[in-house]
């Protein structure tokens, strides 16, 4: 028992009983004949506590050797890049939300400076235009109605 | 004789200079699309089915089973070079292909993956030829009793896929097949786990799921180790394999072309358990199975070959009992009905020239992706070399638009953040994706086909055993189990004498 | 902004400058779409509706010049794409494409309905759906009255079911006639057909594609199930006929927001209607087994209404209704 095989067995454990405790409060189980909703729901989820505590006591031959370093800059961009595509799009457009998310994305890496992001985020801004917009004629224009004075 | 006959008038069909160039413009189309993650055949598929209204029916059936194979090509194409599965299929094919791709041997991969695809392509179109009539009367022999144990066979498989312990594979099996319950009920159309939320009622994106838990947990693992030594050398590598990895890869892809024939005749999933089946098998039959998932050439070229006599069997039940196996061929049954050609039993006798036409091309469609992808893939290997730090935008960018224009929600979007950091978070504890998203593409078979059974036998849980096939079945994934069980001990046993 | 999109809808406007407005001034409509009209069908592309759909959408473009972009909107039965309409702008640039069970029925099934059938503006229809209950060949019963005899001795017979409304539809007949089943829903009348064929339930209530065979002797009708007895089987009688008491009524069923402005409601209305009556329309809809007929805007809403109250009177007494 480590606490990898710890964390593992509790996150496991928190995803049961969240599932558990959600079909229990809000779903009709049924008969045997007539399963419910809530049937497979509680079936897996005691299923998966089970196995979330065997994998809490597993005692595992080959560990992984050596922690690697958690890369927390890239954690935070890589996870902000899309949610700023997504609260971009409907309202600034394609192009714009495009520019937010490769632009994002490139601060992600600590290795890329400014002025390679600044050529990369361009050139990359044209091919996705040129594939999504006119290649392939996705219906969503490249600008939307808070730029285009709310034509749409 | 009457199967040289169907071939013959077959070939006839699909040789048509039209039909040619309908074959052609849809395998390229496909497998351009294909490589975009997210941007599936669906997606394609639903923009031209409009544009098939004006072809006849048989090129424009051809036309979209090219877009189809073609799709699904370029759909491996992605998975082994960026690690970005956009189907379920190619999510097995991610995970020695990939690696093969970490280590230099892009090329290997791409070029086993395309031999693997037409040679299965090839068998699979004789054992159409031979057995179609049998084949189709085959699929009515499975009910649900039969279907259920099918997938809790499949799943049992599935752990086969990590290569971590048996234990945390299970459970994220069973995590995959909770998350699957998301959405609405498809049994009573009462939302479960929605919290009043319109964009789950459909249930969580696969492609959502699987672009979080392997491309952004993955790029997240290229960052650990940036700006030290440990990212990978990305080097383009011998291009084609030699005589030796294709000698490993003859029997590989006869086992999985076998396994794919037989799977993909059975309508509704039964191509998707293909590929996981036949890396489950090889990884069991290896001498060294430790080399799978560490870039095992097996792991591509069975699956992929499986994979594609799957999705050439599947058109059995989709032209004679109507029943397509997944969306896109949901699709050409709309094109047909749209064509004025209803599926049926009928189609093979009435339609001779469409159905032997459409078998034929696509075994020329094999052909043409064969051609058109091996001098492609020093091309697509060359994407290697491009910096890392060019790389991962890119495929960031592409994810979230392919997501985004899957149902122009951005609610998708969300949830690819949560699950690529989910997906980072288990895979640092040793928790592998593959198993979980067969559990969530398997759930809903698995729950439906539980629910249906037990209504059909009234209430009954003896329908499991008593109907020979379903029995058969279960007993083979108890044999899996007390298998995975008893070399464990065995190894432990080995360990204490050792030392 | 000169994409694509934008030149296909200049196009579209070029063909309505061009030809067609001389008929249009003569019937004397104001309205004319600007932009593309945005169509949400509640079932994936290429089922049924949608095949129909599009051929009727494709005959508008064709005679009217304009343009649609169709939006498949799948999931909760039908409930997402009711939704979406209920919640669009009534300016006549989203309609929607259901079936009238979507309204008038389903709402009452469930927990908290998130619409209502007076929340929707309903255009017309394309065809009515021709329901018939079917059985393996070798069933021991060839109507209504044997199977109640049947389940009377052996117990209840399975059912494959592919809607709500169909399932409701066989207990109402089977209260009647006291037929005892149990109801599985599968996935779609393909899979309910492949069911009864394969052995693994008895019967089905299917609208098309068991037609095939009953022509090649696998299946035989047990009773039609719609107001009419079917072509392809004039010898079965129907389910009123055999003391059932219930005619299935669903209709592909096209609906829009509510309070759409009247001169957009009746160009809207009368679009649709032309193409319904094309003589392809009417070719593909006999194909499929169905019966063209535009029952248009007033008539369509007159049929949600009534097949609602009627279901509301008899929903508290269903055994299966929540």
């Amino acid at each position: 028992m480590t606490i990898r095989h710890l964390t593992a067995g509790g996150i496991f454990a928190a995803i049961a009983l969240f599932f558990l405790a959600t079909s229990l409060l809000t779903l009709d189980t049924g008969t045997t004949l007539r399963m419910g909703p809530g049937f497979m729901p509680v079936l897996l989820s005691v299923l998966l506590l089970v196995l979330a505590i065997a994998v809490a006591l597993e005692r595992d031959p080959e560990q992984e050797a050596g922690a690697r370093p958690v890369p927390w800059r890239g954690l935070l961009f890589i996870t902000l890049a899309p949610l700023l595509f997504a609260v971009s799009i409907k309202g600034l457009g394609l192009a714009p939300a495009l520019l937010v998310l490769i632009a994002t994305s490139a601060f992600a890496s600590r290795t890329m400076g400014i002025g390679q992001a600044v050529v990369m985020t361009a050139v990359m801004l044209g091919v996705a235009v040129g594939v999504f917009s006119h290649l392939l004629g996705l219906p969503y224009p490249l600008l939307g109605p808070w730029l285009s004075g709310g034509a749409g | 004789m009457d199967v040289l006959a169907n071939l013959m008038l077959g070939f006839s069909t699909a040789a048509t200079p039209e039909n040619l160039l309908y074959c052609l413009l849809g395998t390229v189309l496909g497998t351009a699309v294909g490589v975009l993650p997210g941007l599936g055949p669906s997606t394609t598929i639903a923009l031209l089915l409009p544009f098939t209204f004006t072809l006849g029916p048989t090129p424009s059936l051809i036309m979209l089973a090219g877009i189809y194979y073609g799709a699904q090509y370029g759909g491996s194409t992605t998975a082994i070079l960026l690690n970005l599965p956009g189907e379920p299929s190619s999510a097995v094919t991610a995970l020695d292909g990939y690696q093969m791709a970490r280590q230099g041997r892009a090329g290997h991969a791409l070029a086993i993956a395309a031999t693997s695809s037409f040679a299965a392509g090839t068998l699979a179109t004789f054992v159409i030829v031979l057995f179609a009539p049998v084949l189709s009367s085959v699929a009515l022999e499975f009910g649900p009793a039969e279907y259920f144990s099918l997938v809790v066979l499949g799943l049992i498989f599935s752990v086969a896929l990590a290569h971590g312990s048996a234990v945390r594979a299970l459970a994220m099996v069973v995590f995959g097949l909770l998350l699957s319950l998301v959405g609405n009920d498809v049994t009573s159309g009462e939302p479960r786990f929605t919290f009043g939320r319109l964009e789950l009622a459909d249930g969580i994106n696969f492609v959502t799921l699987s672009v979080g838990f392997f491309g952004i947990a993955e790029i997240l693992r290229n960052l650990e180790t940036e700006g030290t030594a440990g990212i990978v050398t990305r080097t383009i590598g011998r291009l084609l394999p030699s005589r030796a990895d294709l000698r490993a890869c003859v029997a590989p892809i006869a086992r999985g072309t076998a396994i794919g024939s037989l799977l993909g005749i059975l309508p509704g999933g039964g191509a998707l358990l293909s590929s996981f089946a036949s890396y489950t098998l090889e990884k069991k039959l290896s001498d060294t199975p430790g080399r799978f998932g560490q870039g095992a050439i097996e792991g591509v070229a069975g699956p992929e070959a499986a994979n594609n006599a799957g999705a050439q069997t599947s058109f059995i039940p989709m032209l004679t009992l109507g029943l397509p196996a997944n969306a896109v061929m949901a699709m050409m049954v709309g094109a047909m009905v749209i064509q004025g050609i209803v599926p049926g039993p009928n189609v093979m006798t009435e339609r001779p020239a469409l159905f032997w036409g459409l078998i034929a091309s696509m075994w020329i469609g094999n052909l043409m992706l064969l051609v058109l992808n091996l001098p492609l893939v020093g091309v697509w290997a060359r994407l290697m070399t491009i910096p890392y730090t060019w790389l991962f935008p890119a495929i960031l960018t592409f994810s979230a638009i392919g997501i985004y224009s899957l149902n122009g929600n951005v609610f998708d979007l969300y949830a690819l953040c949560v699950s690529g950091v989910l997906g980072y978070v288990l895979l640092r504890l040793g928790c592998e994706p593959a198993p979980f998203l067969l559990g969530f593409v398997l759930g809903p078979m698995l729950e439906e086909h539980m629910r249906r059974a037990m209504l059909l036998s009234f209430g009954n849980p003896a329908v499991f055993v008593t109907r020979p096939i379903s029995a058969g079945l279960l007993l083979l994934a108890l044999l899996a189990l007390l298998a995975m069980a008893f070399p464990a001990i065995a190894k432990k046993r080995n360990k204490v004498f050792v030392e | 902004m000169l994409d694509r999109r934008g030149l296909l809808i200049s196009a579209a406007h070029a063909a309505v400058l061009a030809g067609l407005p001389a008929a249009r001034a003569a019937e004397g409509q104001a309205w004319e779409p600007k932009k593309p009209i945005r169509v949400v069908i509640g079932y994936g592309a290429g089922g049924s509706t949608d095949a129909i759909g599009r051929l009727t959408l494709r005959k508008v473009e064709e005679q009217r010049g304009w343009k649609f972009i169709v939006e498949n909107k799948s999931g909760a039965q039908g409930a997402l794409a009711a939704i979406d309409v209920k919640n669009a702008p009534a300016d006549g640039y989203t309609i929607g494409l259901l079936s009238t069970g979507n309204f008038a029925l389903d709402p009452f099934l469930v927990k908290t309905a998130q619409y209502m059938p007076e929340d929707i503006d309903y255009i017309g229809t394309i065809a009515k759906i021709e329901y018939a209950l079917v059985a393996a060949k070798d069933a021991p019963y060839n109507n209504l009255v044997e199977l109640a005899a049947h389940t009377k001795k052996n117990g209840p017979v399975s059912f494959s079911s592919t809607g709500k409304i169909l399932d409701l539809a066989m207990e109402r007949v089977s209260e009647k006639l006291g037929i005892a089943f149990v109801s599985a829903p599968t996935s779609g009348s393909a899979q309910s057909v492949q069911l009864v064929l394969g052995g693994h339930a008895n019967v089905t209530i299917s609208g098309g594609v068991h037609v095939p065979y009953i022509q090649d002797g696998r299946l035989k009708v047990l009773a039609s199930m719609t107001n009419g007895r079917a072509d392809y089987a004039p010898g079965v009688a129907t389910s009123l006929e055999q003391g059932g008491g219930y005619a299935i009524k669903n209709y592909f069923l096209f609906v829009a927001p509510k309070n759409m402005p009247a001169d957009v409601k009746a160009t809207l209305a009368d679009a649709i209607d032309a193409a319904v009556k094309s003589p392809e329309i009417g070719d593909y809809a006999a194909k499929t087994f169905n019966t063209r007929i535009n029952l248009g805007a007033k008539g369509s809403a007159d049929d949600v209404m009534a097949q609602s109250r009627e279901w509301r009177e008899w929903l508290p007494n269903a055994k299966s209704a929540k």
